[in-house]
């Protein structure tokens, strides 16, 4: 069956890589979505794969560890990836320059250059947290070309927005 | 110094048992140990030196936990003073009394924030569900001084995670933070140099065992990966630097890490295609990704259960294609 069929009749795929910055809070993401609980994590060294069924969509979701030298090592999961997700923990204004650097890096790599991109603004619930609306300039959003990108606010520990976060990769990726 | 023993219910490491240890292995166990005592009632002190050849085989048969500290720096000192002759400015250092002022005075270290950063933040992330690694714990605060001082000797490697793993590994069996700190050094600088920098030439480990998976002898292990669509890349770099810490269970990760300290590197790689080949029926029973790093997440279902036998499983791999390294 071929892929536009499969989408016709409900029944997709779609390969996910999230990346981000260490402690941004991926794995939590991650276990959030697979089992709808808060779980206790610890640093990713390497990665943690998961298959997420959500609205007839299977989301296959690579969740890589984020520490800087680790992450030369991304780019052997970029192969096949449909969606980004990037998360970002708004809380630390610091290292945002990083992130967008980080993100950027990904993004002007061959193989990661039809994916379409999905911003958790995460860590909302915490005090002086980056706004939703900061989110595209801090990550020089605005400068990307022909790249279709989205940024969903949430709390990853409560859940709060990851559904909406998939929501709008099963409505606009490309198969 | 620490014992056998651990608290009830509990592993030897102080971890959740992931399974049940038969009556067979413990009496292995305690025959090994009347062995050890009768053989070599030096080590015991720490008073024993020479590595003789039937030392070795007696390492590789099974070390009792008590001996451990002593046994794993009998070992590495021989690759220490190795390297402190060859690297004299950045040797492996005792660092008794920056651990010392990293208890009573932490300032007094140089550290870059960025690594301080790192390292506050991954304290609580190591071994959450463990007792003794709870904050306050005396073993919780000797982590982060053994980490801080690491960073402060070392500035060009700082803090990579996996290292609070090891080091934690380290402490656990050790009960020292002055051993773990030697041993640390060790292992970063010695057995693994330039594994925890973003240099990450671990790469280059999982190359040879790429090769090593394209031989006839593990053709079954390599096609139930290619099935799963798996690359190494994926699982190794895991198991290499965190030396199998979160894969195996407590004994059987001691038993590797014994053979590790005695012969360096390459065993990880043996043990990697070790475990690999003891496991290719469960890999092989779904050829899906999730299903097969779900497997190799939690080994531990190895036939060989007596750490003598798992030992000898992992000396019968990579003849021929796993050279030596370190």
């Amino acid at each position: 069956m071929g892929a536009k069929l499969r989408k016709l009749f409900g029944n997709k795929e779609m390969r996910i890589l999230m990346l981000g910055l260490d402690a941004a809070g991926k794995t939590t993401i991650l276990y959030k979505l697979k089992l709808g609980q808060s779980v206790t994590t610890i640093p990713t060294v390497g990665f943690n794969v998961e298959t997420v069924s959500y609205k007839n969509v299977k989301f296959n979701v690579w969740d890589v560890g984020g520490q800087d030298k680790i992450r030369p090592l991304w780019r052997h999961y970029y192969t096949g990836t449909q969606g980004l997700i990037f998360v970002v923990d708004c809380a630390d204004r610091e290292r945002v320059d990083e992130a967008r650097r980080e993100l950027h890096k990904i993004l002007n790599d061959q193989e990661m250059s039809d994916c379409v991109i999905l911003i958790f603004a995460n860590k909302q619930d915490l005090h002086g947290a980056l706004t939703p609306e900061e989110i595209p300039e801090k990550l020089g959003l605005n400068r990307l070309r022909d790249r279709v990108w989205y940024v969903q606010p949430c709390v990853a520990t409560t859940g709060a927005g990851l559904q909406e976060g998939l929501t709008w990769l099963s409505q606009n990726y490309k198969s | 110094m620490c014992a056998d023993t651990s608290p009830a219910g509990k592993d030897v490491l102080g971890f959740e048992p992931s399974r049940h240890i038969s009556g067979d292995v413990i009496a292995n166990l305690a025959r090994r140990r009347m062995r050890w005592h009768r053989k070599y009632p030096r080590i015991e002190d720490a008073q024993h030196k020479s590595f003789t050849r039937p030392f070795k085989r007696f390492i590789s048969k099974g070390v009792p936990h008590h001996l451990r500290p002593n046994v794993w720096r009998l070992s590495a000192s021989r690759f220490a003073q190795k390297y402190n002759r060859k690297h004299e400015d950045v040797p492996i250092l005792n660092g008794s009394a920056l651990l010392q002022q990293a208890r009573s005075n932490p300032h007094a270290l140089t550290i870059d924030e960025d690594t301080l950063m790192q390292i506050k933040m991954d304290m609580p992330r190591t071994f959450p569900e463990h007792a003794e690694f709870k904050e306050g714990a005396h073993i919780y605060e000797e982590l982060g001084h053994v980490l801080r001082v690491f960073a402060h000797l070392h500035p060009h490697i700082g803090y990579c995670q996996a290292m609070n793993f090891l080091a934690g590994v380290l402490l656990l069996t050790t009960r020292d933070a002055e051993a773990t700190l030697s041993l640390l050094q060790c292992i970063v600088l010695v057995y693994m140099p330039d594994r925890y920098t973003s240099e990450m030439k671990v790469q280059d480990d999982v190359k040879i065992l790429q090769r090593a998976l394209n031989t006839p002898r593990y053709a079954h292990v390599r096609s139930a990966l290619e099935d799963a669509g798996v690359d190494v890349t994926f699982f190794a770099v895991k198991w290499l630097l965190m030396l199998f810490v979160d894969a195996l269970p407590s004994d059987q990760l001691l038993v590797l890490w014994d053979l590790f300290f005695l012969w360096g590197r390459r065993v990880l790689l043996q043990a990697a295609l070790f475990l690999l080949h003891e496991h290719v029926e469960d890999l092989r029973a779904r050829p899906d990704v999730n299903h097969v790093m779900d497997v190799l997440k939690d080994l531990g279902r190895t036939r060989a259960l007596t750490p003598q036998a798992f030992a000898h499983g992992i000396t019968q791999h990579g003849g021929g294609v796993v050279p030596k390294l370190v």
